[in-house]
C-alpha cells in the first residue's frame, strides 16, 4: 500500500511539471560548451560515478564496465551497459542568471568475454565532450535606414549543439592472474553547429543568420592497465591499481559556413564559405591519462582514489587567430561504497548499494587568467535486479564550476545519471547440480 | 555454477546468507517501476528548468558584427528604348529651350473620330479642334505658338513613339496658327474649310468608316518655327481634345466638368478623337548636361543601370538600398525666374531582359520610388529581395533601366548628382549594402 501511495505521488508529480517539447530539443548546457571542443563529458562507469570516480581503478567482474581496457581481459559476463544523463545548469555572471538543462546520451558498451578471466572484446560508444548552448542577447545598433542612420533595435541567439565522440572497439588480456592489460584503439569523430541569429525590430533588415559547422575526426588508442592484490592487512580484503592512458590525437578538422537565406517564401541554403576554402587543419585533442586505486575493505565496502590528467595546453583551435584558452587539466577524486545487498538484507532501502564522492577538478579552461575550475560531489544508488549481474545505476552530482569574478560565469551543477546494465553468461554451458 | 574468483560487490557469492539467485534477489517488478517513474520524474522536472540565456558575454564575442559597406555606382548608359507616345492619358506639343536639358520640342499628332450618322452635320457648320491644356514645362508667362498641319500617312497611336516623326503637309488654306496660355484652360482651333469639306464627304458616304481610315489622316500640333518657350501638355478622353461642330440649331449634348457633373447646357456636336501621340527632339545639348544625369520619362533615353551585387553573393545581407540624389543644384540654377519643369518626385526602376528590350516596353515598373517627404531629396530602392533571391539560386530577369516620373505622355526631364560630382561626392548614387558579418578561420 505504502508503494502503491509512493507510486502515485511520482505519477501526479510528474503531470504537474510544466514539460515544454521544445526545450528537449533546444535544452543548452554549460555556457563554457561554447569554448573550444565545448565542456568534458568524463567516461566515468556507472559504478565510479556515484563515488565521484573515473573508475580507471574500480574493478567489477559482473560489469567490468569501460573505463579501463584492461578490465575486459578479466571478464566472465558478456555484459552491456547503456546511460542517459540529464544535466542542470543555473548560471549567473554580474549581469543576471539563466537556467538551462539538457538531456544526454551517456554511453553504450558490449563486453564479450572470448576467454573467461584471460581474454575479452568490447564495443563501446560514448561523448568526450559537449557542447551546447543558447546565448540571447539585444540592443540597439545605429544602422543606415530610409530615414538616414537610426537606432535600431536587434535581438541576438547563439546556439551551439555538438560534440566530439569516440566509437572503440579494443581487447583485454590477462598477463599474469594478478596483472592485466588493454588496448582499444578508436574513432573520435566530432560535429559542431553553431547557428547566429540576428532579428532587427525594423522592417527595412531582414533577418539574417548563419550556421558554422565544423566536424573532426581522428584515429586514436587507448591502453589499460590493472593489478590487484588480495589480503593485504586483513583476510580478504583486496587492494587494486589501474591506469589508463590515451594519447594524443592529431584531428583532421573541416569547417563550412552557411546560411538560411528566406526570400520571397523560399528558402535556400546559401555556403558562404566552403570547406574547401578554408582546408584541412589539424587540431590537437589532448593526451589523457588516468590512474586510480581502490582499497576493498570488505565485501561491503570500498574506497577508492583516482588522478586524472589532460594535456589541453597542446589543443589549439580550429581558428589560430583566437587567443589560447586551455590549459592542462588535473582531475583529483575520491570516494567510497558501501554495499548493503552484499550483507543479504532484505527490504528496499537495505537491499540496496550506496556510493558517495567528491572531485575537484582545475578545469581545461583558462579565461581572463582564471582557471574555471569545478568541484562536484557525488551519490549515487545502485539496484541490483533478478538477473545475474545486472543493475540499475543511478547518480547524482552536484557541484559548481567557475566564478562570477572578471566578470565570468558560476554555474552550480545539478545531473542525474541512469545506467541500465544487463550481464549474463551467454557462450557458457550451464550445469545443474 | 558460477566463476570463483568473482570479487564483485554485487556478486551472490559474496552475499551473507548465500540465497539462490531466484530467491535471494529482493528486486522485483513494483521496485524497477517505482524506479523508472522516479527517473522519469526527475528527467521531467530537471528538464523543464529553462529560460533565457544572457550570461557568459564577457567571454561570447558579439554576434552582431554588423558591417555597413556604401558602393558609389558609376554604370549608367543612356539606352534608348522601344516605348510609345500614342493614345497616353495626355499628349504634349511645342517648343522650349531648357538651359540644362537643351531645346526639347514635341509635334503632337491627332486624327479625328466620327459619330452617328443620326447626326447631321454639313459644312455650313463651324469645326473646331478644341484642346484643353492642363500641364506647362517652360516659361509660364510666355504664350505658346502652335500651329495646325495635316498628317500625310495612315497611322497607328500604338506603334507611334518618341522618336517618330510623321509625314505633314499644310491644309489648301495654309498652316492654321493658334496659341495656347496658362491663362487659357482650353482652345478651340478652327479647323480651314478644305478639310471642313472632306470631312463631310467622307461622312456622308456609304462606306465612311472605311473611307475615314484610309483618307483622314488627322492633325499634326506643331510649334510655330522659332518660338521656344514652352511645352504644352493637353488632356484627352471625355473631359480632353476633341472636335466640336457649332451650331445651336443642330442641338447637342451636355459637358461634364471636373467633378463628372453637366455643366452648363452645350449644344455643340463633339467628335471624338480616335488616336493621339507625340515625339519628342532633343537638340542643341549644353554641356551643362553631360554633368548631371539625366533621366527622363519616355523610355527615349533611358538610364540602364550596372549593379554588380557577385561580391555580396556570399555575405549575410540583411538590407540593400539603392540611393540616387536630385541635382537640385543643377536643376534650381538652370530654372529663370517664371520658368518651371513639371514637377517630378518619383524615379521607374524597370528590369528588363534582351527580350523584353526587343518590343515596346509596356512592362509596369519593379521598382517605384518617391522622393516626396525626403528632405534630402533622395530616392531609394530597396533591393534586399533582389539580392537575397540571387542568393538561393535566383536569377536576374533583366539589367535595371531608370526613367522619371510616369510614361503618361507629358515630358519630365530630371537631373540626378552625376556619379562623378565632385562637389557633392555624398550624393553619388550608391548601393547601401548591411550585412551580418560572420567570424570564421
Amino acid at each position: 500500500m505504502k508503494k502503491l501511495v509512493f507510486l502515485v505521488i511520482i505519477l501526479a508529480s510528474t503531470m504537474l511539471i510544466p514539460v515544454k517539447a521544445q526545450d528537449v530539443l533546444t535544452g543548452a548546457g554549460s555556457t563554457y560548451s561554447y569554448l573550444g571542443l565545448g565542456t568534458l563529458t568524463d567516461l566515468r562507469s556507472p559504478q565510479a560515478a556515484g563515488m565521484g570516480l573515473l573508475g580507471a581503478g574500480i574493478f567489477n567482474a559482473e560489469r567490468p564496465g569501460f573505463a579501463n581496457p584492461a578490465f575486459w581481459g578479466n571478464s566472465v559476463y558478456t555484459s552491456f551497459s547503456a546511460g542517459m544523463s540529464l544535466d542542470y545548469f543555473n548560471a549567473s555572471d554580474n549581469f543576471g542568471s539563466s537556467e538551462n538543462s539538457t538531456i544526454n546520451f551517456g554511453h553504450a558498451h558490449v563486453l564479450i568475454p572470448i576467454y573467461r578471466n584471460r581474454l575479452g572484446v568490447a564495443l563501446s560508444l560514448y561523448p568526450e565532450t559537449q557542447s551546447r548552448f543558447n546565448f540571447q542577447g539585444f540592443g540597439t545598433m545605429g544602422l543606415p535606414t530610409s530615414e538616414g542612420i537610426t537606432d535600431v533595435q536587434y535581438s541576438s541567439q547563439n546556439i551551439g549543439i555538438g560534440g566530439m565522440n569516440r566509437i572503440e572497439v579494443g581487447f583485454g588480456l590477462r598477463l599474469h592472474p594478478n596483472v592485466f592489460v588493454g588496448y582499444a584503439p578508436s574513432l573520435l569523430f566530432g560535429s559542431f553547429k553553431t547557428e547566429y541569429n540576428l532579428f532587427f525590430n525594423n522592417l527595412q533588415f531582414q533577418p539574417t543568420n548563419y550556421t558554422i559547422r565544423t566536424r573532426y575526426r581522428a584515429i586514436g588508442h587507448r591502453f589499460g592497465l590493472s593489478t590487484h592484490t588480495n589480503s593485504l592487512f586483513r583476510n580478504r580484503d583486496k587492494l587494486e591499481f589501474g591506469a589508463v592512458l590515451s594519447l594524443e590525437s592529431s584531428l583532421d578538422a573541416n569547417r563550412r559556413l552557411s546560411s538560411d537565406i528566406l526570400a520571397v517564401n523560399r528558402i535556400g541554403r546559401v555556403i558562404l564559405v566552403d570547406e574547401s576554402e578554408l582546408g584541412l587543419r589539424e587540431v590537437t585533442f589532448p593526451m589523457t591519462f588516468t590512474a586510480g586505486a581502490t582499497y576493498h575493505a570488505s565485501r561491503y565496502f570500498l574506497v577508492g582514489a583516482e588522478l586524472n590528467f589532460q594535456q589541453w595546453s597542446r589543443y589549439n583551435d580550429f581558428d589560430p587567430t583566437l587567443d589560447s584558452f586551455t590549459k592542462d587539466r588535473l582531475r583529483i577524486g575520491a570516494g567510497f561504497e558501501y554495499n548493503l545487498y552484499n550483507k543479504g538484507n532484505e527490504g528496499f532501502f537495505s537491499s540496496m548499494i550506496y556510493r558517495a564522492g567528491f572531485s575537484y577538478d582545475t578545469g581545461h579552461l583558462t579565461l581572463q587568467n582564471t582557471d574555471i575550475s569545478t568541484v562536484l560531489f557525488s551519490v549515487g544508488l545502485g539496484v541490483p535486479v533478478r538477473t545475474m549481474g545486472s543493475s540499475i545505476d543511478l547518480n547524482f552530482d552536484f557541484g559548481n564550476r567557475g566564478t562570477k569574478s572578471n566578470n565570468l560565469v558560476n554555474e552550480r551543477i545539478f545531473a542525474f545519471r541512469a545506467s541500465f546494465n544487463l550481464s549474463e553468461l551467454m557462450f557458457l554451458q550451464r550445469r545443474l547440480n | 555454477m558460477y566463476p570463483q574468483n568473482l570479487q564483485t560487490s554485487t556478486d551472490l557469492s559474496n552475499r551473507e546468507n548465500n540465497e539462490s539467485p531466484s530467491k535471494a534477489f529482493p528486486v522485483n517488478f513494483s521496485r524497477i517501476t517505482i524506479l523508472f517513474f522516479l527517473v522519469i520524474a526527475a528527467l521531467l522536472g530537471l528538464q523543464s528548468c529553462q529560460d533565457n540565456n544572457f550570461v557568459g558575454s564577457s567571454f561570447i564575442p558579439d554576434s552582431r558584427n554588423v558591417v555597413v559597406d556604401t558602393i558609389f555606382i558609376t554604370d549608367f548608359q543612356p539606352t534608348n528604348l522601344k516605348s510609345f507616345t500614342g493614345n497616353l492619358t495626355r499628349f504634349t506639343a511645342g517648343r522650349y529651350r531648357d538651359e540644362l536639358f537643351g531645346t526639347i520640342e514635341s509635334t503632337a499628332y491627332v486624327k479625328p473620330g466620327l459619330i452617328s450618322d443620326t447626326v447631321a452635320i454639313s459644312n455650313a457648320q463651324e469645326f473646331y479642334l478644341r484642346l484643353r491644356a492642363t500641364d506647362f514645362y517652360g516659361d509660364t508667362t510666355a504664350v505658346a505658338s502652335l500651329e495646325l498641319h495635316l498628317i500625310d500617312n495612315r497611322w497607328r497611336a500604338s506603334l507611334i513613339n518618341a522618336d517618330t516623326t510623321l509625314s505633314t503637309s499644310l491644309f489648301q488654306e495654309g498652316a492654321v496658327p493658334f496659341s495656347v496660355s496658362m491663362e487659357q484652360d482650353s482652345v478651340d482651333v478652327r479647323l480651314p474649310q478644305s478639310w471642313v469639306d472632306r470631312y463631310i464627304d467622307i461622312f456622308e458616304s456609304d462606306n465612311r468608316q472605311e473611307r475615314l481610315l484610309n483618307e483622314e489622316f488627322g492633325f499634326a500640333i506643331k510649334p510655330v518655327n522659332g518660338f521656344d518657350q514652352l511645352l504644352v501638355g493637353f488632356r484627352t478622353g471625355p473631359l480632353g481634345a476633341r472636335l466640336i461642330v457649332k451650331d445651336l440649331d443642330l442641338g447637342g449634348g451636355t459637358l461634364l466638368d471636373e467633378n463628372g457633373e453637366e455643366e452648363e447646357e452645350n449644344t455643340d456636336i463633339m467628335i471624338p478623337l480616335r488616336g493621339w501621340a507625340f515625339n519628342v527632339l532633343q537638340t542643341n545639348t549644353p554641356a551643362q548636361l553631360n554633368e548631371v544625369l539625366p533621366v527622363y520619362n519616355t523610355f527615349q533615353n533611358a538610364v540602364r543601370i550596372g549593379v554588380d551585387l557577385k561580391e555580396y553573393l556570399n555575405k549575410n545581407v540583411t538590407r540593400v538600398e539603392l540611393v540616387m540624389y536630385e541635382d537640385s543644384l543643377a536643376l534650381n540654377s538652370t530654372l529663370p525666374t517664371h520658368h518651371k519643369r513639371l514637377r517630378t518626385d518619383r524615379l521607374a526602376l524597370y528590369q528588363l531582359s534582351d527580350f523584353d528590350r526587343d518590343f515596346l516596353v509596356i512592362a509596369t515598373p519593379t521598382f517605384a520610388t518617391e522622393n516626396r517627404g525626403n528632405q534630402d531629396r533622395s530616392f531609394r530602392v530597396s533591393l534586399t529581395d533582389t539580392i537575397r533571391r540571387l542568393m538561393i539560386g535566383g536569377i536576374l530577369s533583366g539589367d535595371f533601366y531608370l526613367t522619371s516620373q510616369f510614361n503618361n505622355g507629358l515630358l519630365f526631364p530630371y537631373a540626378l548628382v552625376h556619379p562623378e560630382n565632385d562637389q557633392q561626392i555624398d550624393r553619388r548614387p550608391k548601393l547601401i549594402i548591411t550585412y551580418l558579418k560572420a567570424e570564421v578561420n
